[in-house]
């Protein structure tokens, strides 16, 4: 991606070593640092008291975005408000012990404001946009306990399902544990529609074990499975699920068609046992190779076994 | 407009959840200096505080010299920045403790003042304060220290006086002046780095690539 992106540098440059990545990183990013007018940052935390953003980074990159540029805009959404400086400092010590294991973070900035009389640098304009983006929804709701997330990613750092799926596949900008309980809750258009990533889950409690502001997780990722059993379903996806428990409830029938439907895919999977294709599965499919059953469903098996071990 | 109306609908959700009073009372009581919680995991006195900030320091790779005073750092930047192999040339604020010292005592070294540049290769800071519990170096902005001091050159350099070395974030900020707040506040604690590459740690992401404290025992 380098390469295709920084056409404009040697083709043969050595790229071989994240030393060498982040250091061509630096000196692309560095001219559009120091040629960027407007520069946007988010905050970790808004202090009432004082009317400071705090902005966390170890590369210093907010740093340069809020230093360089003619206008500063923070973009943070409400619940990142805390009181006092003394509350912020509280916080601080948690997220980044939390987030990196770090004592603290290299660059904790409190800006306040723009270029004062004097300053022989900073930004001539400032400005903080206030964002509700769902959350006074959200305090109205059952899963308010949510808001006091300080995006540690604590959470999905002990998730062992983030841990083997990655964060893409959670199609959001919160990804893991705490994703799977924001993203439905903060799309409000379409209120059922990321539930289905609370499935993505074993329950096993560590990413509440490890949540320093003491988010009860697991409990709210139930809450959103009961809401996704009885939120209302399309016709084919009631059709399905009706026809599923047909099926799992007589077992002679289900065996002989998991048996058929076995040996159909592992002859489709051919010598290399994998499939390319599945219907209603393409976007998965896309990055992916199904490995395709062996031909005996388990229980086939599990008798092919019994008889060897009585041998 | 949007403002009243998002404030209006979020009192209206906290109005369902507990009296407004109340509510505010607990604000007020938390914005008094006096109610505040003391969170001090770094407590130290003394001695034992220096000790512990230069400890920080060397854990996060921080280059440390302890210096008898200020009259020594222009010979010191000097001969440090020779010993790393690096370019002789020093960026520095208007700060007036630092246009009184004798510059003239380092001939090769060359001092700019005024904001960093691009091309700046090394920028000097005076810390207001500095935190024993992390190792963390504390610098306010002012005309007379500007912040790209510590973001654009590849190396930083920061004076401490050792008396204003404390445990805790807390009691830095309550070395600082009375309010109104500095426009920046940087809480500087190690280097520039990321890993976001691999998970391996790599020095220099944006911001510089050492950084080196110099720690002033004035009586």
């Amino acid at each position: 991606m380098f390469r295709r992106k920084h056409s404009e540098l040697h083709v043969d440059r050595d790229l071989s070593t994240p030393a060498a990545i982040v250091a061509e990183a630096r000196g692309v990013l560095r001219e559009k640092f120091l040629g960027a007018q407007v520069g946007i940052t988010g905050a970790n935390f808004l202090v009432a008291e004082t009317g400071s953003a705090i902005v966390v980074t170890n590369e210093g990159n907010a740093d340069l975005t809020m230093t360089l540029p003619d206008v500063h805009i923070v973009l943070a959404t409400i619940d990142k408000v805390v009181p006092t400086l003394d509350d912020a400092f509280a916080l601080l010590r948690l997220l980044a012990r939390s987030a990196t294991g770090q004592p603290f973070t290299a660059y904790t900035t409190l800006v306040t404001g723009a270029q004062r009389r004097g300053d022989a640098d900073g930004p001539r304009h400032s400005h903080i946009v206030l964002l509700d983006a769902g959350r006074t929804e959200l305090l109205n709701s059952d899963m308010r306990d949510v808001l006091r997330c300080i995006r540690c990613g604590a959470c999905m750092n002990h998730c062992p399902v983030y841990c083997s799926i990655g964060g893409h596949a959670y199609a959001s900008v919160y990804p893991g544990p705490i994703g799977a309980v924001l993203t439905p809750a903060l799309a409000v258009a379409e209120p059922y529609g990321a539930t289905h990533l609370a499935e993505a889950s074993t329950f096993c409690g560590r990413c509440e074990e490890v949540c320093p502001v003491r988010i009860p997780l697991v409990s709210l990722l139930r809450q959103w499975r009961e809401k996704a059993i009885t939120a209302p379903r399309a016709w084919y996806s009631r059709a399905l699920l009706r026809s599923w428990a047909q099926l799992a409830s007589r077992p002679r029938a289900y065996r002989a068609l998991a048996s058929i439907v076995a040996r159909a895919l592992a002859h489709v999977g051919g010598r290399k046992r994998y499939l390319r294709y599945f219907p209603a599965l393409s976007p998965w499919m896309k990055y992916r190779d199904l490995p395709a059953p062996s031909g005996r469903t388990f229980l086939q098996e599990f008798e092919r076994r019994k008889q060897g071990w009585r041998r | 407009m949007s403002r009243e109306a998002i404030l209006r609908r979020l009192g209206g959700v906290l109005d369902k959840r507990g009296a407004r009073a109340a509510r505010f009372a607990r604000v007020a009581g938390r914005l008094d200096a006096t109610g505040r919680t003391k969170l001090r995991p770094g407590d130290r006195e003394g001695a034992a505080v220096l000790g512990r900030f230069v400890d920080r320091l060397r854990a996060l790779e921080v280059e440390v010299s302890e210096l008898p005073g200020r009259g020594a750092l222009p010979a010191a930047i000097s001969s440090y920045l020779g010993a790393a192999g690096l370019p002789k040339r020093l960026r520095r604020g208007t700060d007036a403790r630092l246009d009184a010292l004798a510059w003239g005592e380092a001939p090769t070294l060359r001092v700019d003042v005024g904001a960093a540049r691009g091309e700046d290769s090394t920028g000097l800071s005076w810390a207001s304060a500095a935190v024993a519990e992390t190792g963390t170096l504390v610098v306010a902005s002012a005309p007379a220290s500007p912040t790209t001091l510590a973001f654009l050159p590849d190396t930083h350099l920061v004076v401490v006086d050792a008396a204003n070395v404390v445990a805790t974030y807390e009691e830095a900020l309550a070395l600082l002046a009375a309010p109104p707040m500095p426009r920046v506040l940087n809480f500087i604690t190690g280097a520039s780095r990321t890993a976001d590459i691999g998970g391996r740690v790599v020095m220099g992401a944006h911001g510089p690539r050492r950084l080196t404290v110099f720690l002033l025992n004035e009586p």
